[in-house]
């Protein structure tokens, strides 16, 4: 009997020695790093720092494209102000400042307190000036007035006050974000998030707004209408992890307000004027609450899963059918408000395991559905507040569902080449459309290689194959859609991706990057709508380092987009347009070291440039360019060990053609009365010097 | 002499003993990536000073700078989280005990876990240092990620190291990106684009690169919830919805950048015939003719084309918007 135990019983006290042997140090963190003094770690007799930056900068011409996003839109001086301020001690402060002197400035303030609660706070700001060259004979708020003495015709060429009633405006919005967010690290284990944004946009922006009562006898004006709206976000988290599996509970809510309930506007086209209105963008409601998490099931496997319920809301008060109180709607409104709901339900689970070393497999399974629970009712509308319509329409509350299931596996061969292949199967419903549901099949393959330590490549293969159910033309909707037409968002569709890239760096100083990748979509079926649109994109980049002190970067790419659509004009003849367009980008810079601790210059310079042609059967339409060149140096002048001076210099050229806006005054339409704009063209320098003093 | 059943027994109870000392082997290395210190080789000792040993030699004259990671949220010791707080340098190096000793004559010194692509430590394990305490809902998903599959590295896009991480900072972030998504950097040089080569966008805006559900690693649950962040008035619901609208902002829209305003795939008319073609004015092939001014079609190609009275392309909430004029 002892014989028989004395080797169970040898065998564990090994097992005992090799566990203990492999537990080599059995002390708390705290024994180990009890005389850890960190006295050599830097900063900490420094507990203050940063850097301010302040200086002036001249713009040389005035051009909106040029201060879109940038805010350098206005001929003239800007002041310089940039700072970084950083407190280390018992708590962390981070404070960095951008852009002061403009409109697109940035505050970002980053803390932990104590090393338990996180803080942050972000300001912001982002001009989006999209016309600086509009002119229009309306003034007002939401209300846009026509000015005294306003001579209304049926078409613009009969306004006879129009050219000296021209104002200028501009179009822009501006937006403003502020942001507030802190985390709190009760353990290790447990912590809890809160954050809070509130962003502002304001400005103005240009509404094409119509009277008529069909097509022919339409008559619009665009018109400038002021933009002022807020959205609140906030989000409580909640995070839980062990060893084994973490979790987390979100919730999150958006709140739409909008300044603004509806536009107004006088006629232009009728003496004397009649007014028009129409809704501007409604006040809404998202709420969303998330439930996630992940598991290691095993080791080498690892499950997560998120699901998430919401909900998108919206009851404002309607509008009347019209202004005009000459038009009496045979009815009234169904109800005062649409009490639109729709529920949001996402729910994402995938399962990852290492089966082997060098065998990963993965299952995936993807639902988003967006429930429309609005009802549904018949508005007996009036035609742009000019004729009561004959027709009623009934609102669409479109539902949609989509599941994705994808597998896919990578196996790696003696630790080089990766070969990837995946399948994907993707079920898309959709409500009161042409087609109820469609079925996507995807095929995918990858492969990657790190053959040589300086080469590496990857190339990737992808064929899908959409089809749908019966496609059906709407009854509800009037005029009835031709039957022949095939949405693209729902044909069938055979799509093919397929792209390559090379890494190579020849010599340790020079690296090469080249990739093409090719996108193809066809919609052979469809004998009405878009037929097919294809990519082809083409990229070589290489970075050159000989010395330490110097960096070069040059690039250049095309991109080549093509489609094809067909329409029907009158049965059974279709016409065919065809877009083609091409963008070249090349780019090339250098950073370089001129003095070590001393002076540093660089240099960007990007040209990008796009020509795009449609032609319409054998007709051509003239070609719609954009040209810009880009150059950027910058160069810094270390005058003590704590100040520098900095230079900066962009040069840019711009030019941009479009026939839909060039040559286009705001009467040459008889129909359309437009805001006269022209495309862009420019050449501007921007200097600016600046003084930073570090601490 | 032993019998066939004591032999039985002997190998029997060894395999037993191997079966215990594989689990024993197995379950703390199962818990690893949670556990301090135990991604390590346990029978390497610590150093005798922590930091104070490494900056012996790491100091700022060595070949790769080193200090700045105390200006870093890493470096800052009064958060119990940070690795500064815990083993110091060897949190995420592992123990230097070995490490620290002067090598023999001839011999080299005792390695310690180094990262990044040259690195003889596996990218699975190099990875793991880093989520051991970096695992939140963000990074959740990181297995199985296009990043994590493709055997990216936290280190390939992070240093560590620097005093600013440029993959952190609002105005450089992207051109880490543009290192591999080349497409993408050509396609922001566009006329129309989201704000990113200006600096005041961000890629992390819109993608979470450390994993999620959808295709495009998106922050959100789909497409349309990510855009909404910042385009919340485009929501709705509407009385009368744009159907492509609700399912999929890319239908009409590119996401990164165009050359027809706003971020358009195709310019109108001809990208709205693409899905309307009824009635006696979306049907019609205008040709150029119908760009001077003076013709009948001129409303439908100049200016905003259709959208010169259908403006409320994305919905509208009048009672009298059916068709998206009011």
């Amino acid at each position: 009997m002892w014989h028989r135990n004395k080797y169970v019983v040898i065998s564990l006290i090994s097992v005992w020695f090799y566990a203990t042997d492999t537990m080599a140090d059995d002390r708390t963190m705290e024994e180990i790093t009890a005389n850890w003094k960190c006295e050599w770690c830097p900063y900490d007799d420094q507990p203050v720092q940063g850097e301010v930056e302040g200086g002036l900068g001249a713009v040389s011409n005035d051009s909106y494209k040029f201060g879109d996003y940038t805010g350098l839109d206005q001929k003239g001086a800007y002041a310089i102000g940039d700072a970084e301020l950083y407190y280390r001690g018992k708590h962390r402060v981070d404070l960095e400042a951008e852009d002061l002197g403009l409109d697109s400035r940035r505050i970002d303030i980053d803390s932990n307190i104590a090393g338990r609660t996180e803080l942050q706070l972000e300001y912001s700001q982002i001009p989006k000036l999209n016309s600086d060259s509009a002119r229009s004979p309306y003034a007002g708020d939401a209300y846009q007035r026509l000015p005294q003495g306003w001579v209304g015709d049926t078409t613009t060429a009969g306004m006879t006050e129009l050219g000296a009633s021209l104002n200028d405006v501009d179009i822009y919005t501006k937006r403003r974000s502020f942001a507030v967010s802190a985390a709190f690290h009760q353990s290790a284990r447990l912590s809890y998030d809160v954050a809070f944004q509130r962003d502002t946009k304001k400005g103005h922006k240009a509404l094409g707004l119509a009277f008529g009562d069909n097509f022919a006898t339409a008559r619009s004006a665009i018109v400038v209408m002021p933009v002022d709206m807020t959205t609140d976000q906030a989000q409580v988290k909640i995070n839980y992890k062990r060893k084994r599996w973490q979790g987390g509970l979100i919730y999150q809510f958006s709140k739409f307000d909008n300044e603004y309930d509806a536009y107004q506007w006088d006629n232009a086209f009728s003496q004397p004027d009649t007014t028009g209105q129409v809704a501007a963008e409604p006040d809404n409601l998202m709420q969303q609450i998330s439930l996630l998490g992940s598991y290691r099931i095993v080791q080498s496997t690892v499950a997560s899963a998120k699901v998430s319920a919401g909900q998108l809301s919206q009851d404002q008060s309607y509008l009347p059918y019209t202004v005009n109180s000459n038009l009496t709607p045979a009815n009234d409104l169904p109800r005062t408000s649409l009490d639109g709901k729709v529920n949001t339900f996402d729910f994402d689970f995938s399962i990852n395991s290492r089966l082997m070393d060098n065998l990963n497999v993965e299952f995936r399974y993807d639902q988003h559905e967006q429930d429309n629970n609005t009802d549904r009712a018949a508005y007996e509308y009036v035609r742009n507040d000019t004729t009561n319509s004959t027709f009623t329409a009934v609102n669409f509350p479109y539902s949609f569902r989509q599941r994705q299931i994808e597998l896919r596996g990578r196996y790696l061969l003696l630790q080089k080449h990766a070969f990837s292949l995946g399948f994907e199967h993707d079920i898309f419903d959709r409500t009161y459309q042409e087609v109820d549901q469609t079925k996507e099949n995807t095929a995918n393959a990858q492969y990657s290689s790190n053959l040589l330590s300086n080469l590496n490549m990857a190339l990737v293969v992808e064929h899908s194959d959409r089809s749908g159910s019966e496609y059906q033309t709407l009854t509800e909707i009037s005029p009835p859609e031709n039957p022949l037409l095939r949405k693209y968002n729902m044909a069938d569709r055979k799509q093919d991706l397929a792209s390559a890239s090379v890494s190579y760096g020849p010599i340790k100083q020079l690296d090469l990057d080249f990739l093409v990748h090719y996108a193809n979509d066809d919609y052979d079926n469809s004998q009405v709508g878009l037929k097919e649109s294809e990519e082809m994109h083409y990229g070589l980049h290489a970075h050159l380092s000989l010395i330490a002190a110097l960096r070069i970067n040059l690039g250049v790419a095309r991109t080549d987009i093509q489609s094809t659509q067909a329409g029907m004009q009158t049965a059974p003849a279709v016409w065919i347009a065809q877009n083609d367009e091409q963008v070249n980008v090349a780019n090339a810079g250098f950073d370089y070291t001129v003095i070590k601790n001393k002076l540093n210059i660089g240099l960007d310079y990007v040209y990008a440039e796009s020509s795009g042609e449609i032609s319409v059967d054998s007709a051509v339409f003239p070609e719609i360019t954009t040209e810009r060149h880009t150059i950027k140096l910058q160069g810094d002048y270390r005058l003590s060990q704590r100040s520098t001076l900095n230079a900066y210099y962009t040069y840019e050229k711009y030019d941009e053609s479009d026939w839909a806006v060039d040559g286009v005054a705001p009467n040459s339409m008889g129909s359309v009365l437009t805001l006269g704009e022209v495309s862009p063209s420019y050449t501007i320098g921007f200097f600016a010097m600046s003084y930073s003093y570090a601490f | 002499m032993l019998t066939i059943t004591k032999d039985k027994s002997r190998i029997s109870s060894i395999g037993m003993a191997i079966v215990v000392m594989v689990f024993v082997d197995i379950l703390p290395l199962s818990n690893a990536v949670a556990e301090d210190g135990e991604l390590f080789d346990k029978n390497t000792p610590y150093s005798k000073k922590g930091a104070d040993t490494c900056l012996k030699c790491h100091d700022e004259d060595y070949k790769y700078p080193i200090l700045e990671i105390f200006f870093t949220k890493h470096g800052n010791r009064n958060d119990p989280r940070t690795p500064m707080a815990q083993f110091q340098c060897e949190s995420c190096h592992g123990p230097g005990g070995e490490h620290e000793k002067e090598p023999l004559v001839g011999k080299k010194r005792a390695p310690i876990v180094a990262f990044g692509k040259e690195s003889s430590v596996s990218s699975d394990t190099q990875n793991k240092i880093c989520l051991q305490c970096h695992t939140d809902d963000k990074r959740m998903v990181w297995h199985g990620s296009s990043h994590a599959s493709q055997g990216m590295l936290c280190v390939d896009c992070h240093y560590i190291h620097k005093r600013h991480d440029p993959v952190l900072s609002k105005t450089k972030q992207a051109d880490v990106c543009y290192n591999c998504h080349k497409k993408q950097q050509a396609e922001f040089e566009r006329t129309s684009v989201h704000p990113v080569r200006y600096g005041k966008m961000q890629c992390t805006q819109c993608h979470n690169p450390h994993g999620s559900y959808t295709d495009s690693l998106l922050v959100a649950n789909t497409k349309n919830a990510t855009c909404y962040r910042c385009h919340a008035e485009k929501r709705g619901p509407f009385l009368w919805a744009h159907a492509p609208v609700s399912e999929d902002c890319g239908i009409c829209h590119e996401f990164h950048g165009s050359n027809t305003k706003p971020l358009l795939k195709q310019r109108a008319p001809w990208l709205c015939q693409q899905c309307h073609g009824a009635g006696a004015h979306a049907n019609r092939a205008y040709n150029p003719d119908a760009a001077d001014g003076g013709s009948f079609n001129a409303p439908f190609v100049l200016a905003k084309s259709c959208l010169n009275c259908h403006f409320q392309v994305h919905g509208s909430n009048h009672p009298s918007g059916a068709k998206l004029t009011r």
